[in-house]
């Protein structure tokens, strides 16, 4: 397994650790917290943002409330 | 006894409900949304992109989330711009995870032309939703049997437009909304689309739903603030017209003021 590989995150290329997990590559955005996390398009919840592991090629979606009617 | 709004029990005292988009500015919105006096302000979700300008000044951002959180409103998160059934039961999803509510406006476009909500899919993701716990707010047409299917289905609001969103056209079918008022009497009805101006709020109220939910009106006045405080006046205006009991309409004119015993009293037949 290669010690660093690629992820999308909000479809942008980002190449982080093998051992990285969820909330430390959303981290490495600086992703501004609140926000809901899905990899793969499925929702992981807060409480396992820290024990989430990545695979090469997950796609990661940061999502944050925006102005809305 | 107080007359509240109950929205699945819980019981708020305003009658209005504000949406937080289109404001000139953050603060602007902020200072119309406490002007306001709604207790319930409606925001979505979307990618965030935090090395962009637009996450501090846009749409979004840590300042509106600050602005938003500072007001101490209930958050009702909508599922805007979903065109599937998947979409919209997913967004609500992390709707409930970012803002730790069950509750969900629901809307589900069925055209692009004027919004109009898909009915058939709308009652479909309703289903889903409800039975995942949630306490679905669904925006729906007027239509009296779709209305009846959703609470049905367990739905105690429902959100028929009063006409397209963002058209400002008022009430255009005040014979559906009364209707939906007569059959569903227990029924949270919230008019959640079309309204252009205090006095299609203060007719709604006055046809008997139970609350205003709107945006565009305030947020695009040359003065939210004070078109704000306008419509708080408007919606209040309306429900206590309704609750008061209106005289009924005749087609004859009856004098206001007592003529017998005026000094010409018999002495003048037109």
């Amino acid at each position: 397994m290669a010690d660093r590989f690629d992820i999308f995150i909000n479809d942008a290329n980002v190449t982080i650790d093998a051992q990285t997990t969820l909330a430390q590559a959303v981290a490495q955005i600086k992703a501004q917290l609140p926000y809901v996390l899905l990899v793969n398009n499925q929702i992981v919840p807060a409480s396992l943002h820290t024990e989430t592991m990545l695979n090469e090629h997950d796609r990661v979606d940061v999502i944050s409330a925006i102005q809305g009617g | 006894m107080q007359d509240t709004l109950n929205i699945y029990g819980t019981e708020l005292k305003s009658r209005l409900l504000i949406g937080s988009a289109l404001y000139p500015s953050i603060d602007v919105m902020q200072q119309s949304i406490k002007a306001s006096e709604a207790g319930i302000v409606t925001l979505s979700m979307s990618r965030q992109n935090p090395q962009s300008e637009q996450s501090q000044q846009g749409s979004g951002g840590t300042s509106f989330w600050d602005a938003i959180n500072d007001l101490g409103l209930h958050l009702l998160p909508n599922t805007a711009g979903c065109h599937s059934v998947d979409q919209a039961v997913n967004m609500a999803r992390m709707g409930r995870e970012l803002f730790q509510t069950d509750w969900v406006k629901l809307e589900l476009v069925g055209d692009d032309f004027n919004l109009q909500p898909n009915p058939i899919d709308l009652v479909k993701a309703t289903e889903i939703l409800l039975n995942e716990g949630f306490k679905v707010l669904p925006y729906c047409t007027d239509d009296l049997v779709i209305a009846r299917t959703l609470i049905e289905l367990g739905c105690e609001v429902i959100m028929p437009w009063g006409s397209p969103i963002g058209t400002g056209k008022g009430i255009l079918n005040p014979y559906a909304i009364q209707a939906l008022r007569e059959r569903f009497p227990d029924t949270t009805i919230i008019i959640d689309s079309g309204i252009g101006k205090p006095s299609h709020a203060t007719q709604a109220m006055e046809l008997g739903v139970d609350a205003i939910l709107l945006n565009t009106a305030i947020a695009k006045a040359n003065h939210p603030i004070q078109m704000a405080q306008a419509f708080a006046k408007a919606v209040e205006a309306g429900r206590l017209a309704y609750t008061s009991g209106m005289m009924i309409e005749s087609e004859s004119a009856s004098p206001s003021t007592p003529t017998i015993d005026q000094p010409f009293w018999h002495q003048i037949d037109y």
